[in-house]
């Protein structure tokens, strides 16, 4: 069975049919077509996104529905036909696709955790095909804070 | 500037850009350039800059800092999306949780774990 090396986890096997295309890439990572979604104890719902080819591109996924439970897709049809589904609906968010969005974790860069609500990362899993879905049509923000004002003043309240 | 279907306008010496089609909500336009001239949907170069940050904020303590300050849905709250879809449900359930990183979305006969 072979084996990557992953940006955080260390060395991890993987079969190749846990393997999913993303024939475009993602902006900023075009080169990058292949992905494992690994999964660690204690980080649930996190998902990592781990490049098959390079071990330092590695991408922590949120379920949308987790972020948002009312989360509606808006994508374009070109969208639809990267995905390999049929044109004229949108997709069932955890039946047809797998969607969640990108996580922008925190640092010194930006201190509080954000998420790309506006471009989720789409995946259909029967074809084993992914891409990162810019939506257009879309209120959504691209820095979706991760903790709301509401949060921070509840365990305000609490402490 | 106001221009109409078929008007074009220029860009410096080198990008043309003309009107080639205006709808209710949208306009095509057609765009001609150098090829060192990135064309790109502004969105576009947002979300690649996201992910730029995005990938360097993955390191192990900003994984567990997130998982602190995050409040998450529980394990087990209906989070019907990534472990939701038939694949999971139907097929890993029955694969006892291990306790490594483990690759998901593949299917259950594979010991697929190695810490």
């Amino acid at each position: 069975m072979p084996r990557i090396q992953t940006k955080c986890f260390g060395e991890v096997d993987y079969s190749p049919d846990a393997v999913f295309e993303f024939p475009a890439g993602v902006p900023g990572f075009e080169g990058e077509h292949d992905f494992v979604f690994l999964e660690r104890p204690g980080a649930y719902p996190l998902m990592f996104m781990q490049s098959v080819s390079s071990p330092e591109v590695c991408f922590i996924l949120l379920p949308v529905l987790a972020a948002d439970p009312n989360y509606r897709l808006s994508l374009a049809e070109e969208d639809l036909a990267a995905l390999r589904l049929p044109a004229g609906r949108q997709p069932r968010i955890g039946k047809d696709v797998l969607c969640a969005v990108l996580v922008c974790a925190g640092g010194e860069e930006r201190p509080d955790p954000t998420a790309n609500l506006l471009a989720p990362i789409l995946v259909n899993l029967k074809r084993q095909i992914g891409i990162q879905a810019i939506q257009t049509q879309s209120a959504y923000s691209y820095r979706y804070p991760l903790i709301s004002q509401d949060r921070h003043v509840e365990l305000a309240a609490c402490s | 500037m106001r221009r109409r279907a078929g008007e074009s306008f220029l860009v410096g010496d080198a990008v043309e850009i003309e009107v080639l089609e205006v709808c209710r909500a949208r306009v095509k336009l057609g765009i001609v350039a150098p090829d060192s001239v990135l064309i790109q949907r502004k969105e576009t170069q947002i979300t690649r800059d996201e992910n730029i940050t995005a990938a360097r904020s993955v390191r192990q303590q900003s994984i567990s800092s997130l998982l602190n300050k995050v409040a998450f849905p529980p394990v087990g709250a209906p989070v019907k999306n990534l472990t939701d879809a038939a694949i999971i449900d139907n097929e890993m359930q029955s694969v006892p949780r291990r306790k490594n990183t483990r690759t998901v979305f593949e299917p259950p006969r594979y010991e697929s774990v190695k810490g």
